[in-house]
């Protein structure tokens, strides 16, 4: 069943908070009721506009624990945005999400945001190729990806000087759905996994994607320029009892979750790139702890030049394995 | 083969998925589509009972935590359609729980 209202480029569509549907887009944020009975004009019944926009798929909680006691412990979403941040926004009002009353105050606040630095050290030199403009664009290293994108479909002999906007056009960076797991929030960008303090948006550790090969560094280079590299960078992790697990092109990396230290990196044995995020199969006997709201579905689509000016992010779905008393508002089943 | 341990599921351009061991990244099996060059995928999903459900465009697939295929079904729907799935019922898989249109958004 398809109802969900029109939107100018659809970004995620988060879990269900009552009979509420947490939807993004490149306008924002978008509240829906869910129930079967309401007229279409008014299924869409509160939005906040975020300036350019939200790429993936909000990680949501009922009940944000991580807020100060002094605070509110309403709910709480974690977005991606095109502007290379992370934000946590808190909303306010008088929806409990069952909307057995009208939410008419509805507010968002941003809580905080924290800008995703990618460090020298990851990789100190890039070259892009962008895929309408075809001369190289010289990245400076403090300046982390600036000039990704050309704004307007210019000539494809104008240098990187005539970009005007470095994320305008899907060439962004960061456009993975974060995952949420205890007190860290997991952000997989294109050097790597970043975990970010949920309560403060400081980074806690980050690893980067170590590049072996001169091959692997050529094929670095394009991440962001090819319409395949985007939608590789997507893909979420998941996290797993004291594990994070994501995938980067070729590579399955496995982390310590708290400490992002190394427990396996594994490259494909033909060399071929991995698509999807990755999903861990459980055992009903398993002990292990599933997060969730961990990442079950990402989809990727293949757009065309124009569609992805219009359409930042493919769509990814937060979905739940089960449904906890702590999770309440957040599992779709 | 039978899964002695946890594993990781995931989908590769070169049409399989891959199962592995998540204490070690080794490969335990892969499933394949039969079509290589594959740019997207979606992430497989796996129910109550060890069953794993993978999307490819058009067609669904059940394997068994061997990888083995149980059956496979072609559904009519465009791959333009997002189809986001909730928790699949162990033998008849809901499939369609909210999906909206890239390109209108309805």
């Amino acid at each position: 069943m398809c109802f969900l209202p029109r939107l100018s480029s659809l970004a995620g569509v988060a879990a269900v908070w009552g009979n509420v549907l947490l939807v993004t887009s490149s306008l924002g944020l978008h509240l829906i009721d869910t129930r079967g009975s309401i007229p279409s004009s008014t299924r869409m019944f509160y939005s906040w506009q975020l300036p350019g926009g939200i790429v993936s798929s909000p990680a949501f909680v009922a009940h944000d624990t991580s807020a100060p006691k002094t605070q509110d412990h309403g709910p709480a979403i974690y977005v991606t945005a095109l502007d290379q941040h992370v934000y946590k926004l808190a909303l306010k009002g008088d929806c409990n999400g069952l909307l057995s009353e009208p939410c008419i105050s509805m507010t968002t606040m941003v809580v905080w945001k924290t800008h995703i630095e990618f460090t020298p050290e990851s990789e100190p030199f890039y070259t892009l190729q962008d895929d309408r403009c075809t001369a190289p664009f010289k990245l400076d290293r403090t300046v982390s990806l600036k000039c990704v994108k050309c704004k307007r479909q210019i000539p494809c002999d104008r240098s990187c000087l005539d970009c005007e906007d470095q994320t305008i056009g899907g060439y962004n960076p960061l456009r993975s759905s974060p995952v949420l797991y205890g007190e860290l929030l997991y952000v997989v960008a294109w050097d790597g996994l970043h975990a970010l303090k949920r309560s403060s948006g400081e980074r806690a550790w980050h690893h980067f994607i170590v590049l072996d090969s001169k091959v692997e560094q050529d094929e670095r280079y394009y991440v962001g320029t090819s319409y395949h590299r985007q939608r590789l960078m997507a893909l979420s992790c998941v996290v797993v009892s004291d594990i994070v697990i994501f995938s980067s092109a070729g590579t399955v990396v496995c982390l310590n979750r708290q400490s992002g230290l190394l427990k396996w990196r594994i490259r494909h044995p033909r060399n071929y790139d991995y698509i999807s995020t990755p999903v861990v199969y459980r055992f009903k006997d398993s002990t292990r702890e599933v997060h969730p709201c961990a990442v079950v579905w990402t989809l990727s689509l293949p757009l065309s030049p124009s569609f992805s000016l219009l359409h930042p992010s493919p769509p990814a779905l937060h979905t739940c394995r089960r449904k906890q008393s702590s999770c309440a508002g957040c599992c779709s089943s | 083969m039978r899964l002695q341990a946890d594993a990781v599921l995931i989908s590769s351009m070169d049409g399989k998925m891959y199962c592995l061991d998540l204490d070690t990244g080794s490969t335990l099996w892969s499933y394949s589509t039969g079509v290589e060059n594959v740019t997207q995928a979606l992430a497989p999903i796996v129910d109550s009972y060890s069953n794993i459900y993978l999307l490819e465009r058009d067609k669904l697939t059940a394997l068994d935590k061997s990888g083995s295929t149980l059956w496979n079904e072609v559904w009519q729907f465009s791959y333009i359609v997002h189809a986001l799935p909730a928790l699949p019922l162990p033998r008849a898989p809901t499939m369609l729980l909210y999906c909206a249109s890239v390109l209108v958004g309805r």
